[in-house]
């Protein structure tokens, strides 16, 4: 006999209401409440949406997709999700955030209520740990982007992307970097590879609390007006790295706005490949990422799982250098 | 136990009607009879104690785009959200990827969550489409695409006079010789519309429409602008069009990269007109002149459109029109050089 939302509520001792405030990560239930509901949960094993796959009767080929940012690299990672899971059999709808309007547990909470049979977690931008909602979603979750310590997870080989961008360039005195800011945990790691590797490779980045660069929030205006401040403080740095190539497109355009030549006076590289980085002037030296075969990675793996398979537990998609004209680089790298 | 299916099979109707048959929604009295009929016959109950565990609508709004991962429509979800938002409704999104079939799939997957409405913003809605939309049985609302035969409320940018406003502008900077890069035909707005405002313009203002001023973009991306652009040179000949206006931003920016592998100088040798003024385009260098389209405003609105139906509000206006904005930058400039651009014209 399957466990219901009534043995659930016996078992905590509360509501029928509350279990089901706390399935949907509802605001209004104090932390005491919580923890019971979701202890009687774990003690019996409940799925949240059994009731609903009973009444649909059948077990749900929807996946659904969470991306709390709609950025414009994802048209690609999108265009290959959708065809590789269709191939499987399954469909896709998405949750956003839409850049912080909404609060991601409740965009979780709705993609729940959508009777999903397995979930795809784009954690581009929150840093913390994973939400309170997915350690008892009862559904395959499969996480993309940044590292989780447990869970399936499938992410870019940014570690060995940020060596292979500074093994190739030359060392020409101080290095700036425009950083990811402390909020956004994907920028705040793939900071701290592009620190190490410069380490690794000789070049001085300044000591970590007083470095020689500045926070841009990984955006266009965020590399522009950090580089232009930058620019406007002193002397130039030979070498700017950007955390993103949106960043990088910013900055080449603040160092044009003020006159200086790129990469003669400054080299400028990106960071994660976008579809401008070639169009801009001039085009950005960069370590790209394919979006394509992620999202085809991303829908696999949540195909197998929901297919009762069981896939590799970490995987990792790999990065080529484009040598681009933003960054005079070592003869052998172009 | 007999299933819902085969109820449905019996009765020879799908199984979302035997659902709306079950949760008393509307459904044609012949239809209800029938199921009722094979309700009987094949012995199926209705599980109300299970029934009520499920609630009967989510609390969500569904929104179909073509491409969640364009930022035009980035920014219209966005709009969407924080007018729902302020509502306590929450948004799922289905992308249709451009594809027809995926577009009256998602409909049917919001139809079958019980979406409280649905926003639509597909590529092309024809006769079909248009009244599978008015047939829809919750509230639904469409945004940047029109059709005439469509009921429900419209929220939509007017493409046609945006895009003759521009080649107005264009000739008033001095420009004579002005080619064209369309989007793809196929899509109503974008497309069609913008093209004809081009075409309008150069007649209604006595300008010339010399041979191969006019490309079509099979899509929006930066190759298809690059292959377009170069198209149209070997197709203009000499003297090239003193100006491209191409009907999308990225579609210009590959115009832009196809002049510049040429070795053409924008704008002092050749100027560049896009459209929708992507974030982007501000920091290329040269900046790129745009329409801004408040994608985000036309989320808001479509969003209140469909708030107003869930309330019962009556509303006399079918169309929404919003309003757009011209943005001449560097890519146009004609104050650069501008004895060579009147030379040539």
């Amino acid at each position: 006999m399957a466990v219901t939302i009534h043995d659930v509520a016996r078992v905590a001792d509360v509501s029928l209401a509350t279990v089901s405030r706390v399935l949907n990560d509802a605001p209004t239930v104090g932390d005491r409440l919580r923890a019971r509901v979701l202890a009687a949960i774990q003690e019996l094993g409940y799925t949240p949406n059994e009731n609903a796959r009973r009444l649909s009767g059948g077990r749900s080929t929807l996946v659904g997709l969470a991306m709390p940012d709609l950025g414009d690299t994802s048209s690609e990672f999108l265009h290959a999700f959708m065809a590789s899971a269709e191939e499987r059999g399954y469909r896709v709808v998405i949750g956003t955030s839409a850049d912080g309007i909404v609060p991601d547990r409740e965009m979780l909470a709705t993609l729940f209520g959508s009777n999903i049979g397995g979930l795809v977690y784009l954690r581009a931008r929150s840093g913390g740990r994973p939400m309170q909602v997915l350690s008892v979603a009862e559904v395959p979750v499969v996480y993309v982007g940044e590292d989780v310590p447990s869970g399936y997870l499938v992410q870019f080989d940014e570690a060995g992307a940020a060596d292979s961008l500074v093994a190739a360039l030359p060392r020409r005195g101080p290095v700036a970097l425009l950083m990811g800011d402390t909020e956004n945990g994907g920028l705040r790691r793939r900071t701290a590879l592009l620190r190490e590797s410069l380490v690794r490779h000789g070049f001085d980045p300044g000591p970590e609390d007083a470095p020689r660069g500045d926070y841009c929030d990984g955006t266009l205006d965020g590399g522009y007006c950090t580089t232009l401040r930058l620019l406007k403080r002193g002397t130039v740095p030979p070498l700017l790295l950007a955390v993103t190539d949106y960043a990088a497109i910013g900055a080449l355009r603040a160092l044009h706005d003020l006159g200086y030549r790129v990469p003669a006076d400054c080299s400028v590289t990106g960071f994660g490949g976008s579809i401008y980085s070639e169009s801009c002037m001039p085009p950005l030296t960069t370590v790209s990422f394919d979006n394509g075969e992620l999202g085809r990675r991303s829908a696999t793996t949540i195909a197998d799982l929901m297919d009762g398979n069981r896939p590799d537990r970490r995987q990792l998609v790999g990065f080529s250098l484009d040598p681009g004209g933003s960054a005079l680089l070592h003869e052998g790298a172009k | 136990m007999a299933s819902i299916k085969d109820v449905a099979r019996l009765a020879g109707v799908s199984t979302s009607t035997v659902s709306r048959v079950i949760n008393d929604s509307s459904v044609s009295a012949d239809a209800r009879r029938r199921v009722l009929a094979a309700m009987e016959t094949v012995g199926y109950r209705i599980n109300r104690a299970a029934q009520g565990l499920v609630r009967r609508h989510t609390n969500a709004v569904g929104v179909i785009v073509a491409d969640a991962g364009n930022p035009t429509m980035g920014q219209f979800v966005a709009g969407v959200s924080t007018r729902l938002h302020a509502e306590q409704l929450n948004l799922v999104l289905g992308n249709s990827d451009y594809s027809r079939d995926r577009e009256e799939d998602l409909l049917k997957v919001f139809e079958d969550q019980r979406m409280r409405g649905v926003i639509f913003t597909g590529e092309r809605i024809d006769d079909v489409l248009a009244s599978r939309i008015n047939e829809y049985p919750a509230p639904i609302v469409v945004a940047s695409q029109d059709h005439p035969l469509l009921t429900c409320p419209v929220a939509c940018f007017d493409n046609y006079r945006a895009a003759y406003e521009v080649v107005a502008h264009l000739a008033e900077a001095g420009h004579r010789d002005i080619g064209f890069i369309s989007c793809p035909l196929e899509d109503p707005q974008a497309g069609e519309m913008r093209h004809r405002g081009y075409l309008d313009a150069l007649r209604d203002l006595n300008l010339p429409s010399r041979e191969g001023r006019v490309q079509h973009a099979q899509n929006f991306s930066i190759s298809e602008g690059c292959r377009a652009a170069s198209l149209l040179l070997d197709a203009a000949g000499n003297p090239a069009p003193t100006v491209i206006f191409a009907a999308s931003d990225r579609v210009a920016i590959g115009a832009m990269r196809a002049l510049r592998d040429r070795g053409l100088r924008v704008p002092e040798e050749i100027g560049v007109f896009g459209f929708d003024n992507i974030p982007i385009g501000s920091k290329l260098v040269p900046s790129l002149s745009s329409v801004f389209l408040d994608f985000f405003e036309l989320g808001e609105v479509a969003a209140t459109l469909l708030v107003h139906q869930l309330e019962r509000e009556s509303t006399q206006v079918r169309k929404t029109v919003l309003t757009h904005r011209m943005i001449p930058r560097e890519s146009s400039d004609t104050t650069v050089f501008p004895d060579a651009f009147y030379q040539r014209s």
